[in-house]
């Protein structure tokens, strides 16, 4: 009888432990778990390598701040990405108030396709606009324009600043939108009642749509500070580029590493300014947005400037598809490219397509565990800080962390698939939180209530209603991953090459017309896999564009009496 | 057929204090009608009692057994808790039908069915199960989103003013099946309204939220039901 009691109270403990427990909540934390794995992993193991050559060497701590030749490096790469990421940004904030006023209903969904040409990589555009600008020089010189006696030099800080400026412009434009998106319609209706539009503009939406931006700015920072590739085309040094060449030089992860510390630094620095920006920019408008139903009357000045950005982002699109095309006319031997450059296009899309699906669980995990969270700024720092990784850095903690007898993975095809999804699910993570923030909370609560099981309200009700971030953030994965280029550059196999491996690799001996076939093929598939996502974007933001379409307030209101229910 | 207790329940919102010890016992199968004014802590209430919220401090146990405390919730759907929000709150990828046999468990589909299509007709929706939300009007919205509610048949029923929004000429109807489905099924009823008049038709008795707490009378505030 006395040994029953404590079984019983155990039973009953038992009983109430399972109860209680939230099959969900162990699901986001393993899933957040396999996430920090995933996204600091690589670093972390540099980290302890770094920390073992220090103790065995502390004369290499002074590695650690940068020298006299490294320190203007580190500067120009903070003056370049801040000009670039600011100009971006600024005329992405132009393009996006001109097309208020000019859309509505399935129009206003679509101007999302913009998000489609997002996906070229940036050296593309850089291979495009130097072709056009050989070609405009040839022209000015000794050609048609040789009277005007013009000479066009696009090389250099300027040349790199253009390129990239343009290159991530559809980017920018897709996060100003969204940035946009954020500014409830209701408090621009109000503030017109009093002011002009472009006082409303001035005083109401930008303040408004402030942290959303500074999101969106430091972003496009991140990845430019990060990103060596176009930059090197035009024979400028990068600190990001410093990273590959310490590791190239020396072969030493740990020193690699301890080179990229003010790297991390200056993108830490700006990962916390976004960690603080992140809580309000992801806040969903409670209805309407902010240019659905809009017609702005803007001033001159500024109808001049926003003209300027459009056609700016018609050049971004139009130079590279121009320039590609007439390349590739002029190759010769097209079909053999292709035929050529099969293992790099059927690995390319093997491992983009590997990656984005790899990255989605944990990714998933991620958003979800901090929807749950109501998070901190720190979580959101912790969220974000893999993207002020160096992409050379994660390649190289990869080695480090799989060339081990226990995990030898160090030379298997699978290596740039961990690349991508090391490198991407962060920014995954990000546009799946921005689509589980849109869903509904009383149709989630509804599902929590009535559901079978948290499997069963899970599968049938918040997956179906989160499909469509699901589908973008995996199209984004995939589309990153496919122009992805830093870390793959180290952790490729031998004798493998992806796609943009060969096209990097040739574009070093001068554009060509073999490297246009070639971009062409990246081009095609990363508009494809853009597509996807800007119609799934569109989805998401499907809802809003829908009341956007309506006037405001105005529900369908049907008789009921009418629908023959006896009284 | 679960009771609830309720003991010394407090939840505060955003640093303000929208429950405040508030206590409350209903034997299994009562019919219970909360009324207060906006913002008094009905809908909280409800969500408590749900499990989509964690108390502050307190207890509510269901059927005997504790199933929310400030440091142990049990999942909303293990709770035998059925509702209806105050907003229609229906899956807009699910059909009218998908809707309605959500919640229904234990049975077999065909059943799950045959229930859910009934309850349609009763409330004057036959043949809307095809139907997706937003094909549908704000009433009828309203009305699937009670049917959803009545067809999960838990042994508790949680209604957050159903019937606002929907015209004075369907109310009768839609209370009388309200007060069938809760006579056949024996279920706890918990019914949160603002209008005393259409609580006294469903319910036995009536509190009023004030200050946090339930009362049985609060001179002053609204009629109390005859």
């Amino acid at each position: 009888m006395t040994s029953a009691r404590p079984l019983a109270a155990w039973s009953q403990a038992l009983a109430r432990a399972a109860g209680s427990f939230d099959g969900a909540r162990a699901w986001r934390s393993a899933g957040m778990a396999v996430y920090v794995a995933l996204a600091y992993g690589p670093v972390i193991v540099l980290f302890g390598a770094a920390a073992q050559l220090l103790v065995n060497s502390p004369a290499t701590a002074a590695r650690l701040v940068p020298t006299a030749r490294t320190l203007p490096i580190l500067m120009r790469s903070v003056a370049f990405a801040a000009t670039v990421s600011m100009a971006a940004v600024a005329l992405a904030v132009l393009i996006v108030t001109a097309s208020w006023g000019r859309h509505g209903g399935r129009a206003l969904q679509m101007r999302w396709a913009v998000l489609a040409l997002a996906g070229v990589p940036p050296y593309v555009h850089a291979l495009a606009w130097s072709s056009l600008m050989t070609l405009l020089g040839a022209w000015s010189m000794g050609g048609q324009l040789g009277w005007l006696g013009v000479r066009i030099q696009f090389t250099g800080l300027s040349a790199a600043a253009w390129v990239s400026t343009l290159a991530y412009l559809p980017l920018a434009v897709v996060l100003a939108m969204m940035a946009c998106e954020h500014v409830p319609r209701s408090l621009r209706e109000v503030a017109q009642l009093d002011r002009s539009d472009g006082a409303v503009l001035a005083r109401i939406v930008l303040p408004l749509a402030v942290p959303a931006l500074v999101m969106a700015g430091a972003l496009l920072f991140l990845i430019t500070i990060l990103d060596y590739s176009v930059t090197s085309l035009y024979q400028v040094t990068l600190y990001a580029l410093e990273v590959f060449v310490a590791f190239s030089q020396s072969n030493e992860a740990a020193a690699a590493l301890l080179s990229a510390v003010p790297l991390m630094v200056v993108c830490g620095v700006v990962v916390a300014a976004m960690a603080r920006a992140l809580p309000r920019a992801m806040m969903a408008p409670d209805r309407g947005t902010v240019g659905g139903g809009w017609w702005p009357r803007w001033p001159v000045p500024m109808r001049a400037a926003q003209a300027l950005a459009v056609g700016l982002l018609v050049a971004a699109t139009g130079v590279p598809l121009f320039s590609l095309i007439r390349l590739a006319s002029l190759s010769t031997a097209a079909l053999q490219t292709v035929v050529q450059a099969g293992d790099e296009i059927t690995y390319s899309l093997a491992v983009a397509l590997s990656a984005a699906v790899l990255a989605l669980p944990p990714a998933l995990a991620a958003a979800s565990w901090m929807h749950a969270r109501r998070p901190s700024a720190i979580a959101w720092f912790a969220l974000c800080l893999p993207l002020a990784f160096p992409s050379s850095l994660i390649g190289i903690g990869l080695i480090t962390a799989f060339n081990t007898p226990f995990l030898p993975l160090h030379g298997t095809a699978i290596m740039p698939v961990l690349a991508g999804v090391a490198r991407f699910a962060p920014l995954m993570a990000l546009v799946l939180f921005a689509q589980r923030v849109r869903l509904d909370a009383t149709l989630v609560d509804a599902a929590r209530v009535l559901q079978g099981s948290t499997w069963h309200g899970w599968r049938r009700v918040v997956l179906p209603m989160m499909l469509p971030g699901v589908v973008a953030a995996a199209s984004v994965g995939f589309v990153l991953t496919l122009g992805e280029l830093g870390a793959t550059l180290i952790v490729a196999p031998p004798g493998r090459a992806t796609l943009t491996m060969r096209i990097y690799t040739y574009l070093h001996f001068g554009a060509s017309d073999s490297v246009a076939v070639l971009c062409l093929i990246l081009v095609v598939v990363a508009l494809v896999g853009g597509v996807i996502a800007a119609v799934a974007l569109g989805a998401v933001a499907g809802d809003r564009s829908a009341a956007d379409a309506r006037p405001a307030g105005g529900e369908r209101m049907v008789n009921d009496a009418s629908r023959g229910l006896a009284p | 057929m679960m009771g609830i207790r309720i003991s010394d329940l407090s939840f505060a919102h955003g640093g303000r204090p929208v429950l405040a010890g508030l206590r409350l016992a209903m034997r299994a199968g009562e019919r219970l009608a909360v009324l207060g004014p906006s913002g008094s802590g009905k809908t909280t209430l409800l969500r408590l009692i749900a499990g989509l919220e964690r108390p502050a401090m307190g207890r509510i146990e269901l059927g005997g057994v504790t199933v929310s405390t400030p440091s142990v919730v049990t999942p909303p759907h293990a709770r035998g808790v059925s509702m209806a929000f105050q907003f229609p709150a229906l899956w807009p990828h699910m059909t009218v039908l998908a809707n309605a046999t959500f919640g229904v468990a234990g049975v077999g589909k065909a059943e799950a069915r045959e229930r859910a299509e009934a309850l349609l007709a009763e409330v004057g929706l036959a043949g809307f199960g095809g139907r997706y939300p937003h094909q549908l009007s704000g009433g009828e919205a309203k009305r699937v989103a009670l049917v959803r509610a009545l067809a999960s048949q838990r042994a508790i029923l949680l209604l957050d003013e159903p019937l606002v929004h929907v015209e004075p000429a369907l109310r009768d109807a839609l209370l009388g099946v309200i007060r069938a489905q809760v006579a056949t099924t024996g279920a706890t009823l918990l019914y949160v309204t603002h209008d005393a008049a259409e609580a006294a038709s469903v319910v036995e008795r009536c509190a009023w939220l004030v200050d946090g707490q339930l009362v049985d009378d609060a001179p002053g505030a609204l009629p109390r039901p005859g």
